[in-house]
């Protein structure tokens, strides 16, 4: 009963997984084992969820929260990975932050020269030094007059830093940061009227306000270029802990791969039912369309930047998929078997195979003839491109010497076919097969006579061999026969001689030695029947009448004839099996005697008051009957040598019994087709029972 | 007044017997072989023949045949013989019990007083309606009694529940599952062994050699069930 509660019990665990069940289940456990540590009964039923020891790598919540950091991880080192580029390209990590300033805001110093230009182009204005032309932004033109700036043709802006001058630091900027853009401007004296313009160097100088009071983008550019500045180390070791957080995630996600907590082993994912080629093939053409989705959709800087960090973060998640999976299958370990390739060539073998087996049935002859006849015929074909004619004598003779070649080629193949049906008659054990030899000369008659004189020999030596055995069985029987009847003349006059002294009632040693004939011819007499039955059993020369039995039943009905004994001896039977019906093939009477030898066994060696137990189990199409129990004497002998006959397994022998049980219990059980396995293991004595199911 | 015939080939086993049956009821002749036998049969008017198969002359079985052409005389065949072909051969032969050599006394005192009993007294017994009869045992369920060879055997109620089903259906095989749930009115879960040991109580009170019943037969791996047509 208990072990029929245990095993429904991990029934439950795997099937059902509702919270209340669990909750009900906990309670049935905790009561059931009692017995148990009590902190250990209380963590369990305080956890519904939470079956057998609790993993971190088995929980959900776990998974989820690795993938999420494992993400956030990958964001920010993408993201540290970008502010530290931009941060590298602007010098920061080498220049003084005026420098990487003045740097940073030239593309900004640019546009408001370029707007300067614009302004002198069309307005025709004359630039003057003393005006301000800008407001509104946090910036300043001065134009100034080099004469000493060659005169070039081109008009593009030649970027160069100046020291700051006195002239400069009056027009209230602070002189420190500030870009020159130099330009030739051909307009400016055109007041004059002269028709090819003088071209005149002029130099833009546009400043910035370092405070950067007013709101526009300078301000917001030079607040970044500040903000980064000062967050250029943060900025490494941002991606290298993203980076960091990423690995650990991906480790401890690829060990959790797998492991489900309430299951044992490892639960297989929900691609792993894909084929492992034709699931890489997908992630490699998913990972193609997305490289190329970037190709195609990569406009300015933003755009780039967040649809690369988006498809990236895609890119990570298929992946981490893909590896997620691989690991399912790595701990598996069917990352081979369960491809399609494998299949294919899987297939392929087995087809090989069929092939192969399909010619092998083709007979040896018909093989033969064919492959000669395939041979004449590329001869011939290779014979008619050298020669032209080819009705000439040669190829009559040719013709021929090819058809005597094919009778005797026929008459070899026909020969050997005779003989090797000959030899795989004899291999199967049909000694009494006999080739004709009549037809036959040279070293293959030779052959096929010794053929027969060896299954002449062998089959003598099968006939002898039965009838020895067939002679054994009926000596023992006749001998027993011709034994027991002075024995029982033994037994009659000793129980006679008992009674005599017990009415005298004076002689009390006369009794007692009454007592020990008829005890000791009473041992006689079953020896003498166990002998009988087992010389039969060995021999097979049993009537065994197979029919359908149910091995429960039968069971039931040897713990009931049992009982009584096994109560005297102070031994507790368990018996264990299942509910329905178990239904095995055997013979009721004889399988009742390898019930009765082994259960006998167990009640004569037995450790007093120790517990014995009987199970019937069913696996796959065996059923399996154990006998367990506890030995009274330490087992120094092998399982094999236990099963001889004449041993027993206390060497002192001064037990009762004659140690032939075990071995008719196994000739039995090999008579019905079944097997016995015998286990010793230290002072368990387990024998197994295996009979096939109906 | 009984005439029993005791016939075996070996002096000291029918010496024994004679020992053994030794009772102021009982007139014990013997013989020392087949023809012996079928002499003391024809002289004498034998109640019960004990009878030896392997014996000179004529044995056991011919003897038998030859007895039965004229008498229905109860026979115990008495041999070391022990293999199941002779016990059925002898038994379809006409014997009506069969004792395997070396035999128990007890037992074969208690199994000639049966054949005795049964071929006197209750051989012409007329039997009653609510009476369930199979060879010797009587089950009268008016009463509640049961009896064998007219001896009452006190049963507990569940052993005579189990023995009221299995005679009302002589031949049929029960399961313990199907007795389980007709005696106990209950589902058999797991209790199947308590069958197994009323049967194995009730065959210790009803059998002479519980190991070998004559008729509460145990069917390995199926069921109990009660000889049919053994008289």
């Amino acid at each position: 009963m208990r072990e029929k509660g245990l095993l429904e019990e991990k029934e439950c665990t795997d099937a059902e997984r509702t919270e209340a069940r669990a909750e009900e289940r906990t309670e049935e456990r905790a009561e059931e084992r009692g017995h148990m540590k009590e902190g250990y009964a209380k963590e369990e039923a305080g956890r519904p969820g939470g079956k057998r020891r609790f993993r971190l790598t088995g929980s959900i919540v776990a998974k989820v929260a690795a993938a999420l950091l494992m993400l956030l991880g990958a964001v920010a080192c993408a993201f540290g990975g970008l502010a530290c580029y931009v941060a590298a390209e602007g010098n920061m990590y080498i220049s003084s932050y005026d420098t990487v300033l003045k740097d940073g805001l030239q593309s900004k110093a640019q546009a408001v020269a370029y707007r300067m230009y614009d302004y002198f182009n069309n307005e025709y204005a004359v630039p003057n030094p003393e005006r301000r032309y800008l407001d509104g932004i946090n910036a300043e033109v001065a134009v100034l007059e080099r004469e000493d700036i060659l005169a070039t043709d081109s008009s593009e802006f030649i970027w160069q830093s100046y020291q700051p001058t006195e002239a400069m630091e009056d027009n209230g900027f602070y002189s420190g940061l500030y870009a020159d853009v130099y330009m030739q401007l051909p307009a400016f004296d055109r007041q004059e009227g002269s028709e090819t313009p003088e071209k005149i160097s002029y130099v833009i100088r546009v400043f910035f306000d370092p405070a950067f009071e007013k709101q526009d983008d300078i301000r917001i550019v030079a607040g970044l270029i500040r903000l980064l500045y000062q967050a250029r180390y943060w900025v490494i070791a941002i991606c290298v802990g993203g980076a960091l957080l990423t690995v650990v995630c991906i480790i401890f996600l690829l060990c959790a791969a797998g492991h489900r907590n309430g299951r044992e082993g490892i639960v297989p994912g929900f691609l792993t039912r894909i084929p492992l080629d034709i699931l890489t093939l997908g992630f490699v053409m998913l990972a193609f369309l997305i490289y190329s989705f970037m190709q195609e959709y990569m406009y300015g800087i933003i755009g780039y930047t967040m649809l690369s960090i988006a498809l990236c973060i895609i890119t990570l998640m298929l992946g981490m998929i893909y590896l997620w999976d691989f690991a399912i299958r790595l701990k598996l370990g069917k990352l081979w078997r369960h491809t399609v390739i494998y299949k294919v060539l899987r297939l392929l073998r087995r087809m090989l195979r069929g092939i192969w087996r399909l010619l092998r049935k083709i007979p040896l002859v018909w093989i033969t003839v064919t492959a000669y006849l395939g041979l004449c015929f590329l001869e011939f074909v290779g014979m008619s491109m050298f020669t032209r004619k080819v009705y000439d004598p040669g190829m009559f003779l040719w013709v021929m010497e090819k058809l005597a070649v094919f009778l005797v080629v026929l008459y070899t193949a026909l020969v050997c076919k005779s003989l090797l049906k000959a030899s795989r008659e004899l291999a199967e054990g049909h000694a009494d097969y006999r080739v004709d030899t009549k037809y036959m000369f040279g070293d293959f008659k030779e052959h096929g006579e010794n053929l027969n004189c060896l299954g002449l020999g062998v089959s003598k030596a099968v006939a002898e061999k039965l009838k020895s055995e067939r002679l054994k069985t009926e000596l023992i029987t006749n001998v027993s026969h011709d034994i027991k009847t002075p024995l029982t003349s033994i037994i009659n006059y000793a129980e006679l001689i008992g009674r005599e002294a017990e009415n005298s009632a004076e002689n009390q040693k006369l009794q007692e030695y009454a007592e020990v004939l008829l005890r000791q011819s009473g041992r006689l007499r079953r020896l003498l029947e166990n002998l009988v039955e087992a010389s039969k059993a060995v021999t097979g020369s049993m009537e065994v009448h197979l029919e359908p039995c149910e091995a429960g039943v039968l069971l039931s009905q040897a713990v009931g004839e049992y009982q009584q004994r096994m109560e005297e001896k102070n031994l507790e039977m368990r018996v264990s099996q299942p509910e329905e019906a178990v239904r095995i093939l055997a013979d009721g009477r004889h399988l009742w005697r390898v019930f009765d030898n082994l259960l006998s066994n167990i009640c004569k060696y037995s450790q007093e008051g120790s517990r014995v137990y009987l199970s019937l189990e069913q696996r796959e199409d065996r059923v399996f009957i154990i006998f367990r129990n506890m030995s009274k004497y330490a087992l120094d002998i092998s399982p094999d040598e236990l099963e001889e006959r004449f041993v027993r397994g206390d060497k002192s022998r001064h037990m009762e019994g004659n140690g032939l049980g075990l071995s008719i219990a196994r000739s039995l059980t090999e008579l019905q087709n079944g097997q016995m396995e015998i286990v010793v293991d230290g002072d368990l004595f387990k024998v197994i029972l295996t009979f096939h199911i109906m | 007044m009984y005439n029993i015939l005791i016939c075996d080939d070996e002096r000291d086993i029918v010496n024994a017997l004679k020992i053994y049956l030794n009772d102021a009821n009982y007139t014990l002749f013997e013989a020392f072989d087949g023809k012996e036998a079928l002499k003391v049969v024809e002289e004498h008017d034998i109640h019960l023949v004990l009878l030896d198969i392997m014996m000179p002359e004529m044995d056991g079985i011919e003897a038998m045949v030859k007895i039965r052409e004229k008498s229905n005389v109860p026979v115990i065949l008495l041999t070391a013989k022990s293999e199941d072909t002779d016990k059925i051969l002898g038994l379809t032969v006409g014997a009506d019990d069969y004792i395997t050599k070396p035999f128990n006394p007890v037992e074969v005192s208690a199994r000639c007083k049966s054949q005795l009993r049964r071929y006197m007294q209750l051989g012409a017994g007329s039997i009653q309606a609510a009476t369930l009869r199979c060879g010797a045992i009587e089950l009268d369920d008016t009463e509640k009694r049961v009896t064998l060879d007219g001896d009452e055997v006190a049963l507990t109620p569940t052993e005579y529940d189990i023995l009221k089903l299995l005679m009302q259906h002589p031949g049929q095989v029960f399961s313990p599952k199907e007795i389980y749930r007709r005696i106990w009115n209950d589902l058999p879960y797991g209790s199947e062994n308590t069958v197994a040991v009323h049967i194995r109580h009730l065959r210790e009170k009803l059998e002479i050699n519980p190991a070998e019943p004559r008729y509460l037969k145990v069917v390995w791996g199926q069921g109990y069930k009660m000889e049919k047509g053994r008289l």
